[in-house]
């Protein structure tokens, strides 16, 4: 009598529990899509100037943001506050020009058909409270990946605005690879024509129209095709490199990676594998119409990702003239 | 996700372990409950669900745990070894356990062979960094970077070698394939950061990563 008693209280105490936790769970995951395309457009479309830290491998470095959208048009500046002067500017990108990367975070995924199922296809979403950040209030959002192909993240969103104002990148291990960090954020300041002028001789102005805007169906690379990506990554955009190399995009939304064509610094060099904070690089080399080739994936993604993307770069026949280094 | 979890295969242990959580589980009990769950991983499930139920009914859920442990237990029914969730998902970011790269240098590991192949564990074991805990995340080791010159005749050598290179830059000593690399991740991990700062919902966080570009004493060819 007494084991089934105790079973029984058990079961109930069980169904007792779940039945609300799958109504709280699917509550959650609403709340989630709508912090995440938030975080999305409030990034691009709100007036900001904040400090944040950048973390990694202990090393820490401090930036300062300012962001404004003046008739549509977005100015951002990015400055590095310690180690050598470095800034980057960019400015010219419209607020409606939504990148691939925005539309998948937004939920408007249904142009790239069966290549994006949806963000909760590739990652588990959970919220995970609260905390302050910067001053702020922000709601925690740990993204665990579902397969190994790319890292988790744990995101803070600020509660009123969006701003994404905490990242970190978690790899399997649960080690953080890299953590950024907003340390003050000022909303709606004053920004004057003076916040868009570089303030150092070591800037960079950054190429707005390196991804293109709202696409209503996918995009298809040329001259190369990656035959294997992992799930949910779509193809997100392609340019020439300054120093003339072939540059294919890749994202998921949330994960980013490049990958690099061109003309091998050395063609019997083995393969390489580089990395900084959790940034991977893997460098191949590859001979495509008895041509060598380097094949580099740059990205944060773990290592076999970038191993196994590099390895199933392929030239199309069709273009092998024009390619040809 | 509750039916994924083994099924303990003495069912006699229910009854101790039910009265071990109220408390009432006879010392001989206890010790029947210890030993079994060394042998049987399934009454250590069976006990943590008990824990989740009975704090739930205390109203004291932490409100996340629950998909966490099947998670966590179906990795480890699964023996998945490329992913292994630890419990304390937090608890772990909380320390902020860091793998460490050397600021500035990039950790560049050779592999020598696997060209053309692609077998998994090449990409998934020699990760080029050790992994070292950090407390709270400001107390930065000194790192000692050991410096190893890229050897030409690696390539000859036996399948599957890896070594790690901290390539320090500026270093007279670094042949010039190395400065060359150096110069040219740097570029590409600058490149790639524009691409990420639009196609990953963080604005222009991704900068950050980006190393100060260094003017190398590369030799011209």
């Amino acid at each position: 009598m007494k084991l089934s008693f105790r079973a029984s209280c058990t079961a109930l105490a069980l169904f007792a529990f779940l039945a609300p936790r799958v109504a709280v769970a699917t509550e959650d995951q609403v709340q989630i899509k709508a912090l995440l395309k938030q975080m999305s457009e409030s990034v691009r479309s709100l007036n900001y100037r904040g400090l944040f830290t950048y973390e990694h491998g202990g090393s820490l470095s401090t930036l300062r943001v300012v962001h404004s959208v003046r008739d549509g048009i977005e100015y951002e500046r990015l400055q590095h506050l310690s180690g050598p002067e470095r800034e980057v500017l960019r400015q010219g990108q419209r607020v409606d020009c939504l990148t691939p990367g925005d539309q998948l975070l937004r939920g408007r995924f249904d142009v790239f058909g069966e290549q994006f199922e949806g963000l909760d296809s590739y990652y588990h979403f959970y919220i995970r409270g609260e905390e302050r950040v910067a001053g702020r209030e922000v709601i925690n959002i740990q993204v665990k990946p579902r397969d190994a192909y790319r890292y988790g993240y744990s995101l803070a969103i600020d509660k009123l605005t969006g701003l994404p104002l905490k990242s970190l990148l978690i790899d399997p291990n649960m080690h953080v690879l890299e953590r950024f960090q907003f340390v003050e954020l000022e909303l709606g300041p004053s920004i004057g024509e003076s916040d868009y002028q570089a303030v150092t001789s070591q800037h960079r102005v950054v190429d707005h129209e390196i991804s293109p805007c709202n696409l209503s169906r996918p995009n298809k690379s040329e001259g190369w095709r990656a035959n294997w990506l992992p799930k949910g990554f779509v193809f997100s955009g392609q340019r020439k490199t300054e120093s003339g190399q072939d540059m294919f995009m890749y994202t998921d939304g949330l994960t980013a990676f490049s990958v690099f064509v061109g003309v091998p610094i050395d063609s019997r060099q083995p393969d390489i594998k580089a990395q900084r904070g959790a940034t991977i690089a893997y460098m191949h080399n590859i001979v495509r119409n008895s041509q060598p080739y380097q094949v580099t994936v740059v990205g944060e993604v773990p290592p076999n990702t970038a191993q196994r993307v590099a390895y199933n770069m392929n030239l199309l026949q069709s273009s092998a003239d024009t390619t040809t280094p | 996700m509750v039916a994924m979890v083994d099924k303990v295969t003495d069912q006699s242990i229910l009854e101790p372990l039910s009265a071990l959580m109220d408390n009432e589980a006879s010392e001989l009990e206890l010790h029947r409950i210890l030993k079994q769950s060394e042998d049987d991983p399934a009454v250590m499930q069976t006990w943590s669900r008990y824990q989740m139920a009975a704090s739930a009914l205390r109203n004291e859920v932490p409100g996340v745990n629950y998909l966490d442990l099947s998670a966590s237990i179906s990795a480890a029914i699964d023996d998945e070894a490329t992913y292994k969730p630890k419990r304390g998902f937090l608890h772990s970011v909380g320390r902020f356990a860091i793998a460490a790269s050397v600021a500035g240098a990039v950790v560049i590991s050779v592999q020598t062979s696997n060209f053309g192949t692609s077998s998994p564990e090449v990409a998934s074991n020699e990760s080029a960094q050790p992994s070292i805990s950090l407390p709270a995340g400001y107390k930065a080791p000194v790192l000692n970077a050991r410096t190893v010159s890229v050897d030409p005749t690696a390539n000859a050598r036996s399948r599957r070698e890896t070594r790690n290179i901290l390539l320090v830059p500026y270093q007279k000593s670094t042949p010039v394939n190395d400065q060359k690399i150096h110069s040219q991740l740097n570029q590409y991990i600058l490149e790639h950061s524009e691409h990420a700062a639009l196609n990953s919902g963080r604005g222009m966080m991704p900068f950050a990563r980006v190393a100060p570009t260094v003017v190398a004493p590369i030799a011209d060819e």
